[in-house]
């Protein structure tokens, strides 16, 4: 990775606190344009309170966050496709009626593609998402994203729920979306082993902080795999 | 926001969960059997001189609150079925994400209270071809549901705003100031009561001649202050979802 490469997302002593909790304490991190970085921790590292912030869903107590050039607010919308945590879909609608929602009310939605993501992942224009299971809907929320033309895309913990062979198959699907695009990704997770050749850099948090951050490939030469990097870092 | 979105979130909202009666033909069966049982009802002990129409009005007190819940639902939804984060993450003001669930719970609301209002007209008209001049008249009625009508839609943006502001401060780092918004809707609530002066309907319909019950001019005017109370209390919602949620 080019060290002098321009930077999507820029963070610089960032806090963040819940009443008397403190979520992010003092994080500083950089994410490279159009790389693929995976965030990852133990549950309550603060990943998806940063996530967060990057959608432009609550501000820092302290710090400075910088994402695609300027500080972000709600307008970060229109160039963060979100995909939040634990995220459910309208249970009234059906898949297409999902696809009407996301075009008419989120900027830079390619349709077509939607529909090519959606015969991929085996969802259907008149599924209804009441009748779904958690993975079909997991697809559901992830197609939705992913067609956006956009040049962030934050996901959170966008596997959860879907089961390991959908996993691969997605997993497979989005190494080619993202060769295709040129879009910068970051994406938390748990599920390491399946997810690992997505990545081009991770970062590794704790405590609402980060505690390692590299190039994915550099990673995996000094330690195995990333998935070996947590295991030292957490285990 | 381009155009016709504001419109879409509005259809969305009462596309929505909760929204919706979804008893289908069970509506309408038991809709039929209620009136049917009115019907019998008022043909046993209708000559009663207890009994007057006008008396199913009193129900109109419960209507205030009944948008206050209607607006809680609409917000609370989004928590309920995990669908906040991309509510919040969708690229439009407040305002306008604030106000498609206001004016979705208000057409729901109106909605309600125009099937109530028709249901107790049709029963003034079956009283009326039963009992003539002893009951409220159909022009009393008429005159009596028009001004009820009138000031439940004027108080209406209150009561949505107290909903939609409990909601996002129960939602907030600004819990503590839950029990003053169950007071302000107490008395949210009662000012329907208070404006209409509530035993005035019961004059109405023990009278010998009973002629249209006409609210005095001051009660329109109570609506300017209370509206402006309710754009405050929006605007304040708006400030509670902007700075303060915790999800």
């Amino acid at each position: 990775m080019n060290v002098t490469a321009n930077m999507a997302i820029r963070a610089d002593r960032l806090s963040k606190s819940y009443g008397k909790k403190l979520a992010i304490e003092c994080l500083s991190m950089t994410v490279p344009e159009h790389s693929i970085t995976a965030v990852l921790g133990p549950n309550g590292a603060g990943k998806s309170t940063l996530m967060r912030m990057i959608a432009g869903q609550g501000a820092p107590g302290e710090g400075i966050l910088t994402v695609l050039g300027r500080t972000p607010d709600r307008e970060a919308g229109r160039r963060v496709a979100y995909l939040p945590d634990r995220a459910r879909w309208y249970p009234h609608h059906t898949v297409e009626q999902a696809a009407e929602w996301f075009g008419k009310l989120q900027e830079g939605f390619d349709r077509e593609r939607a529909w090519g993501l959606f015969d991929s992942f085996g969802l259907e224009a008149e599924m209804k998402v009441s009748g779904m299971s958690r993975g079909q809907e997991a697809r559901l929320m992830l197609a939705l994203c992913l067609a956006r033309d956009v040049p962030l895309l934050v996901l959170d913990e966008p596997f959860s729920g879907i089961d390991m062979i959908s996993r691969e198959k997605i997993v497979g699907a989005l190494i080619d979306s993202f060769a295709e695009r040129m879009q910068t990704v970051l994406i938390s997770t748990h599920e390491i082993a399946e997810t690992e050749s997505l990545f081009d850099r991770a970062i590794f948090m704790d405590r609402g902080t980060v505690v390692l951050e590299g190039e994915a490939e550099r990673l995996r030469a000094e330690r195995g795999s990333l998935q070996q990097v947590y295991r030292q870092l957490f285990g | 926001m381009p155009q016709g979105t504001f419109f879409f979130l509005v259809k969305h909202e009462l596309s929505s969960r909760g929204s919706k009666l979804r008893l289908g033909k069970w509506l309408w069966i038991y809709g039929g059997l209620l009136l049917l049982l009115a019907a019998v009802a008022v043909a046993i002990w209708g000559n009663n001189a207890d009994y007057d129409p006008s008396y199913f009005m009193f129900t109109a007190y419960v209507f205030p609150f009944m948008i206050f819940g209607f607006a809680v639902e609409a917000l609370k939804r989004e928590w309920a079925e995990g669908t906040i984060g991309w509510w919040l993450s969708l690229p439009h003001s407040r305002v306008q994400l604030l106000g498609a669930k206001a004016i979705a719970a208000w057409i729901r609301f109106t909605s309600y209270v125009l099937l109530y209002f028709a249901v107790v007209l049709l029963l003034d008209v079956y009283s009326v071809a039963m009992y003539g001049d002893r009951v409220t008249s159909v022009k009393g009625m008429l005159v009596l549901e028009a001004q009820l009508f009138g000031i439940l839609v004027g108080i209406s943006p209150v009561m949505l705003a107290i909903g939609l502001l409990f909601v996002a401060v129960r939602r907030s780092g600004l819990k503590p100031l839950l029990p003053l918004l169950w007071l302000l809707m107490g008395i949210g609530g009662n000012v329907f009561g208070w404006m209409t002066g509530g035993g005035q309907l019961t004059v109405y319909g023990s009278d010998e001649n009973l002629g249209p019950l006409v609210y005095p001019i001051w009660i329109w005017l109570w609506l300017i202050p209370i509206w402006a109370i309710a754009a405050l209390l929006f605007a304040a919602t708006i400030k509670v979802c902007d700075k303060h949620l915790e999800r």
